[in-house]
């Protein structure tokens, strides 16, 4: 197994801390023009007029825009994953709407102008009339029977935006013999990813060439590139994407946005570089993860979950083009995540509605269910008077149980859940917990909980599951390309097709190449985000970058070290199997080296026997597909890895204003083999802290008339270091069989742990309220809410 | 529209003739900025005038004949680090040593500026009327003064008049012999949603002469809670704590509500967000 090292910090961290790092908003060539865009104030509305004529005659407006405007000159934005592969349904969306908008923020018009505080106020200049329709902004009123219809003239009968059900066994037959059944109502509320930086995009059009530059703040820039060429009509070779360093992307920077053409478009009628900078309440606009559940749950005394039927109704906002609508296909896909259930039915409604679309966020669909299933046992738990981790064990897959096929079709790769559950009890001092808690005087004002949750987190790209002969088979799932490239003095390039939000997978990579030719981590350069000098790649999404672009990285890096090494067995007078490469140089047992440098020397001045090429090699990497004995049928490809972890949250509930204060969390997480320890605690706590205000506060509120009112960061609260406890992380590392390197992900994992545990904390020490819902987030009036309905026995 | 005349007055005067020489609503005065130049940014707000205080010299803490004053562009940092305003006005160090936003927050934020914005959420408000505090406001034709319960006459609503400004504030009477504050937020960065400023003067004999409880947050201004019945010669112990949330809970109506909160919880943290006030100043101590 490659070394990389085990608690590397983040490469190159110094520049961010100095404010040294470039980001997109850095990026200012000669001549910039600034985007701003004009957006629809109604959630439903007929588009009957707009009046660009203020925006013009503004000093220093150079181009202002209609939908009517840019209709034959941008395409259709298209779909990056297309709904009709798994039974959905397409929408026509174009960049600017031209005769009727579907949610608050739709763009209508757009300007450029010499500064962004111009163009701002033209596009505020622009005045559009509207005849406003009636506008479903809830799931429920998108899919009444006499809901106004959103998507007629694609042909949509209904607002229906895709439907799927996932069952195995007789789910109806195993209720009604259960000696036990719980009915519940899970409610999740619609949340977003808010980094720190928002998108952003600086196009550049070469009219000499007729070739287009674009630095966007994006996780793909492949797709983007292909997005563009679909919609600017260009072909890609004309097209150069570049990602500067990113501010954090949570699935937020994926391709598909009516601004990337635009900025574009903008660029190319102007032939000057135009810059669009999202405003942080452009940012709030998006959002994702909504979602309700109707429960119903069979159970036998000791607590074994017997059957699940599950009515899960999500609103993805309009359609639209970017993935993430996909999330709703995942949370229904992962239900019953950690467990062995043999009779389940999941139904599930995907609704468009007038609220602004979906983008992705980080957990993409898999830490609902996650929060669910972990309510769900406590709740059986609470029915049979058993204790949650007794619940979790009597339910929880064993490790012969191994790989799993799920009711999708997903297939759970490895772990130790049991194990993993039994060392978080053991760590957090879980009894010690239950018995302190039970000393807390009845009467106080802050009542102490304790929740366990437990996870599984899909990973390594997927989405589409099921069997072959029930659906087409789609793609294959993506693989990763990196070449390694010696210089002829000795210098080594890594150039991958994956792209770091921020989180340093690139540092990751560049230790795993560095260790293959023995040098330092330092002495690789790692390039990525150029679609001009990479292999195409997935950028970053899904956990990938180090799980399978790292594997990519390490056999290209291994395929250069087997050239270094018969380069250097003439020169060291041994066998090409007896050469180790290590402190930058070749070495041989009997103590004769030559250095990296030499050796490169060599080989350019044609003294060393290597065949053409040899100090650079390019190879691509595809995660191997879980195979589940006994199983005849083929199924499509999907996540071929599956992180896991088990989380304990400790929480004081202020009982007299509903105040809740996190003061432990706790995580036995397993990634598969760890590549750099740091790195994965990173990720962990920036989900688990997600995970806080996803349980707690986070809400993109939006009101009746379909307006997004929590559009700042004082009415959209984030946690502060303030709101969360220092983290307690031990790791059970179970490598996955289906990667080179053991790898199973980790930028995901920890958002629906903590959520749940969480969740269940604050349940627990409010003591089981007289309630058949759940409702997210656990917000203090939510809380003083439950505390009200007074206890349930 | 963005485009705006700014303006700097180098003086209180001359910032009254800059104010006096627009109609109402087409100016707009930045102390510290910390609210208006987000929503200027953001276009919440706009006026074909801008008017900035940051050099018209009434950012001091001051002790003007054992009363002390406070210029409306004094800064929540220039609070805590003035002994006068730690010697006489501790309650109001106590407040701004928690405003929400920290240091960058405290160091630009005035406590005139949020004064005149009224925003029920505000920190500062209910303890300026639980001090007894009265505005300074001046205008081309004099100065006149105003109880601060006076002057906030609903939610982001004063009595400033369209070509008047407010000069400072000053505490006429003692200093409270024993304060307390409690704020509920819903998380760290959120809001104030409700609050309480509790200040107490004692007798001779160490009872109870005078007890002000002002809730804010709650209504589009503060609330007084008038609790002289219960208090006055009552000794200064916890046992007021009880009979005086428990006037605030029957008393107080909760109206206002945001994205954040309802009216109606609003109303029922009333009792616990009172009584935390309460107990901390008759501990001695402070909370939250």
């Amino acid at each position: 197994m490659t070394a990389a090292g085990a608690a590397e910090p983040k490469a190159g961290a110094t520049a961010f801390l100095t404010g040294h790092a470039h980001y997109i908003d850095d990026i200012a060539p000669d001549g910039l023009l600034y985007m701003a865009v004009a957006r629809s104030p109604h959630a439903h509305a007929r588009l009957t007029g707009i009046d660009l004529a203020p925006a013009r005659s503004m000093p220093g407006v150079v181009l202002a825009l209609s939908g009517a405007d840019v209709q034959a000159q941008l395409a259709p934005i298209p779909y990056v994953l297309d709904p009709e592969l798994i039974g959905g349904r397409r929408a026509t969306v174009r960049a600017l709407a031209a005769e009727r908008v579907r949610y608050v923020g739709e763009p209508v018009a757009v300007v450029a102008a010499e500064d962004r505080y111009t163009a701002r106020a033209a596009a505020r200049s622009i005045k559009a009339a509207f005849e406003p329709l009636p506008a479903v902004v809830t799931g429920a009123a998108a899919v009444a029977p006499d809901a106004p219809l959103l998507h007629e003239a694609d042909g949509w009968p209904d607002n229906i935006l895709a439907a799927h059900r996932f069952a195995a066994g007789d789910a109806e037959g195993a209720l009604a013999a259960a000696p036990h059944r719980v009915r519940h109502r899970f409610s999740i509320q619609r949340y977003t990813t808010a980094p720190i930086e928002p998108r952003g995009y600086v196009a550049s059009w070469d009219e000499a060439s007729g070739s287009l530059t674009v630095h966007a703040s994006h996780q793909h820039p492949f797709q983007l590139r292909w997005s563009l060429s679909q919609t600017l009509g260009l072909p890609e070779s004309a097209i150069r994407v570049i990602v500067p360093h990113v501010g954090g992307t949570f699935g937020m920077k994926m391709t598909g946005y009516p601004e990337e053409p635009l900025v574009c478009l903008l660029s190319r009628l102007s032939r000057r570089p135009v810059k669009w900078i999202e405003s942080r309440a452009e940012c709030f606009l998006g959002g994702g993860r909504e979602q309700v559940h109707e429960v119903e749950a069979g159970f036998g005394p000791d607590g074994e979950l017997l059957a699940l039927r599950d009515d899960i109704l999500i609103p993805v906002g309009a359609a639209a083009p970017s993935p993430g609508w996909r999330m709703s296909y995942v949370s229904a896909a992962a239900m019953p995540t950690a467990y062995r259930v043999p009779h389940v039915d999941i139904r599930l409604r995907v609704a468009a509605t007038n609220a602004p679309p979906w983008h992705s966020c980080r957990g993409y669909g898999k830490e609902a269910p996650v929060a669910v299933m972990e309510r769900l046992m406590d709740v059986i738990a609470d029915e049979l008077g058993l204790d949650p981790a007794a619940v979790r064990h009597r339910n929880l897959l064993t490790p012969a149980e191994l790989p799993h096929r799920m009711p999708a079709g997903y297939a759970i790769d490895s772990g130790d859940y049991p194990t993993v559950l039994d060392s978080l009890l053991h760590q957090a001092d879980y009894q010690g917990l239950r018995r302190r808690q039970a000393t807390c005087p009845p009467d106080a004002d802050w009542r102490p909980g304790i929740g366990i949750a437990f996870e599984v987190t899909p990973e390594g790209g997927g989405h589409a599951a099921g069997k072959l002969s029930e659906a087409p088979a789609g793609p294959p799932r993506d693989a990763e390309t990196a070449t390694v490239r010696l210089t002829p003095s000795g210098t080594v390039d890594l150039l991958t097709g994956t792209t770091t939000p921020g989180g340093g997978s690139d540092t990751v990579l560049a230790g795993l190449v560095a260790a293959e030719l023995g040098i330092a981590r330092e002495e690789v350069r790692v390039i990525q985000g150029d679609t001009l000098l990479c292999p195409p790649g997935g950028g970053n999404s899904s956990s990938r970058g180090a799980s399978i672009g790292g594997a990519a990285a390490v056999l290209a890096a291994q395929q250069v070290a087997r050239s270094l090494r018969q380069a250097a067995a003439g020169p060291l007078g041994v066998p090409a199997a007896a050469v180790k490469l290590s402190d930058r140089a070749a070495r041989e047992a009997g103590g004769g080296s030559i250095t990296l440098a030499e050796l490169c020397g060599l080989v350019r001045a044609g003294a060393a026997v290597v065949p053409p090429g040899a100090l650079e090699a390019t190879r691509s990497y595809r995660a191997e597909q879980s195979k589940v004995p006994g199983e005849t049928e083929a199924y499509r490809q999907s996540y071929p890895y599956f992180s896991n972890g088990a989380y304990l949250a400790c929480v004081e509930v202020d009982c007299t204003t509903g105040v809740v204060r996190v003061t432990r969390l706790v995580a036995i997480h397993d990634c598969g083999h760890i590549l750099n320890q740091t790195l994965v605690e990173g990720q962990l706590h920036g989900a688990m802290a997600m995970g806080l205000g996803a349980a707690l506060t986070e809400h993109s509120v939006i009101d009746a008339a379909g307006q997004v009112t929590a559009d700042s960061f004082k009415t959209y609260l984030l946690p502060r270091a303030d709101d969360v406890p220092a983290f307690e992380l031990w790791h059970h590392e179970v490598p996955s069989p289906n990667t080179l390197l053991g790898t199973k992900g980790a930028g995901e994992a920890g958002l629906g742990g903590a959520l749940a545990a969480i969740a269940n904390a604050v349940y627990d020490a409010i003591g089981r309220p007289r309630t058949h819902a759940t409702t997210f987030p656990l917000s203090p009036p939510e809380v003083l809410r439950l505390m009200n309905a007074g206890p349930g026995r | 529209m963005t485009s705006f005349a700014y303006h700097r007055p180098a003086s209180p005067s001359e910032a009254v003739e800059i104010r006096a020489a627009y109609p109402a609503g087409a100016s707009a005065v930045i102390g510290g900025g910390t609210l208006v130049v987000p929503a200027l940014t953001r276009g919440d707000v706009s006026a074909p005038n801008v008017i900035d205080l940051a050099r018209t010299g009434l950012g001091y803490v001051a002790d003007r004949d054992g009363v002390p004053r406070v210029g409306t562009m004094t800064s929540y940092h220039q609070l805590l680090t003035s002994p006068v305003a730690r010697a006489r006005l501790p309650l109001l160090c106590l407040v701004a040593a928690g405003i929400t936003g920290g240091y960058q927050i405290r160091h630009q934020a005035t406590v005139g500026g949020a004064l005149c914005a009224a925003r029920p959420s505000s920190d500062v408000l209910a303890p300026l009327v639980a001090l007894g505090a009265e505005v300074t406001l001046k205008g081309s034709g004099g100065r006149r003064s105003l109880a601060t319960a006076d002057f906030l006459r609903d939610a982001e609503r004063t009595a400033l008049g369209p070509a008047e400004l407010a000069e400072g504030l000053t505490f006429p009477g003692p200093a409270p012999d024993r304060y307390g504050y409690y704020k509920l937020k819903l998380a760290e960065s959120s809001w104030p949603i409700a609050t309480a400023a509790a200040a107490m003067w004692l007798a001779g004999d160490g009872t109870v002469a005078t007890l002000r409880l002002v809730l804010g947050g709650i209504a589009g201004q503060p609330v007084t809670i008038p609790l002289d019945d219960i208090a006055h010669g009552a000794p200064a112990t916890t046992a007021l704590v009880t009979p005086c949330a428990d006037r605030a809970a029957r008393l107080a109506t909760a109206t206002w509500a945001d994205v954040l909160a309802t009216a109606d919880y609003r109303q029922q943290v009333v009792r616990p967000v009172a009584r935390r006030a309460l107990t901390a100043m008759l501990n001695g101590r402070t909370a939250s």
